[in-house]
């Protein structure tokens, strides 16, 4: 039985590693000059209310609720979400180098809810890329940017410029994919965040009518 | 002098126009309490549209967002906003039923934050919240109104909400609007409009 036990944890572990070792790659690119050496993703960049309407699935549980994001200072992002009946689930402050929470509901006061969404929302509200390399295929123009174990792939439209998608990854492993549907660079109207190492996804949709 | 005058002119002013809410004698409240009781027991369905109203002070505008709600004594609700977008709950035996952007999913009531949203709803909509041992009330009045301020007795609950306030028209026995102020001071209110007192409600009201 022990044996059985090691065996399938063995395995397991095998199956793990090469199912996760598989590192991410641009498909069909090729590669460009560096045209500027700074991409930018502009869609929290402007001091606006952004309201979005946000549906979560974490591990097959369902959350839903309004989202509010507001660039706050010239690093400082704040960020809310309410259920859909109005009442504050969560509230904090965030910037690439600092935290602070301002309000979290009694069940959702865990220590990986909040780091889960310090990190995601960190990228999330990433506004500046230093470019490394470049490329391109029929549709996109991709600029990527290689930060210590991180590496992004931003995709921005050939023809209208805008951005796409973010492709974020670490130790060259797929972490979380973002993409925008967008008319204008500094609002999208859709984010979808898919994370590739867990079983998270989020998905929101502006909220226009506001008072 | 003259500055003087006009600033105790528009003090007395500004405290006409918001000091209008008196606290009413135990006597008033208790015959108040005993006529929305008695007169809630009458209502069966309860249908209204509403429109809810978040603040937030870091906010340049209001979040406002519309819909209908259905009630069916004693314990069915429907709660549907149509605008901006599409999100309905349905209260039913001890389910919860959510259609999320065409999204359908079903919980069951257990969760105790869900029971306590169910029974919040329900009993703001309806004057049942009076006998709700989890809040102490006080009562006030105004020209126009009878208004209800509940708080939380439990430092759990308080947590999550301050002070619930609810309006009833003098002469209304629901309430026409839902003042929420949350542990952090922000506040959601929720006016409802086009009541309507025992209408019959299709079933599928009820169901995503």
């Amino acid at each position: 039985m022990r044996r059985f036990l090691l065996l399938s944890f063995l395995c397991s572990s095998v199956f793990f590693l090469l199912f996760s070792c598989k590192s991410y790659k641009l498909t069909d690119a090729k590669p460009l000059e560096i045209s500027k050496k700074a991409a930018e993703n502009l869609y929290f960049s402007s001091k606006e209310d952004f309201v979005y309407k946000c549906q979560m699935e974490v591990y097959g549980n369902d959350i839903s609720g309004i989202l509010i994001i507001k660039k706050i200072s010239d690093s400082t992002h704040r960020v809310v979400m309410t259920s859909d009946f109005g009442n504050k689930m969560i509230d904090f402050e965030i910037s690439e180098n600092d935290f602070k929470l301002n309000y979290v509901l009694p069940d959702l006061d865990k220590k990986m809810v909040i780091n889960f969404l310090k990190n995601d929302f960190r990228e999330l509200l990433k506004q500046k890329y230093a470019v490394t390399e470049r490329f391109e295929n029929n549709e996109y123009f991709i600029d990527v940017s290689k930060n210590g174990k991180k590496t992004y792939y931003l995709f921005f439209d050939k023809t209208t410029e805008i951005l796409k998608q973010i492709v974020f990854t670490q130790n060259k492993r797929e972490k979380i994919d973002f993409t925008y549907e967008a008319k204008k660079h500094t609002f999208a109207e859709t984010i979808n965040l898919q994370h590739k190492d867990f079983k998270i996804n989020i998905k929101l949709f502006q909220i226009t009518e506001t008072e | 002098m003259i500055k003087n005058i006009a600033f105790i002119a528009l003090l007395s002013i500004s405290s006409f126009v918001f000091a209008q809410n008196t606290a009413m004698t135990s006597a008033e409240s208790k015959a108040f309490v005993t006529k929305i009781s008695s007169e809630t027991k009458e209502i069966k369905t309860l249908q209204s549209d509403f429109i809810q109203t978040k603040k937030m002070d870091f906010l340049d505008k209001n979040i406002v967002t519309q819909g209908k709600m259905s009630l069916k004594s004693p314990n069915t609700l429907s709660w549907k906003y149509t605008k901006p977008y599409q999100y309905s709950i349905i209260f039913k035996e001890n389910k919860i039923f959510i259609n999320d952007q065409g999204k359908k999913s079903s919980v069951d009531a257990k969760s105790k934050t869900f029971e306590k949203i169910n029974k919040l709803i329900v009993g703001s909509s309806n004057g049942m919240m009076f006998s709700d041992p989890e809040f102490s009330v006080v009562y006030f009045k105004n020209a126009n109104s009878n208004i209800a301020k509940f708080t939380p007795k439990s430092a759990q609950l308080l947590k999550y909400i301050k002070q619930i306030e609810l309006q009833f028209p003098k002469n209304q026995s629901t309430v026409s609007q839902v003042n929420m102020t949350e542990a952090s001071g922000d506040t959601t209110n929720i006016v409802f409009k086009n009541t309507k007192i025992n209408a019959p409600i299709p079933a599928s009201e009820f169901s995503l």
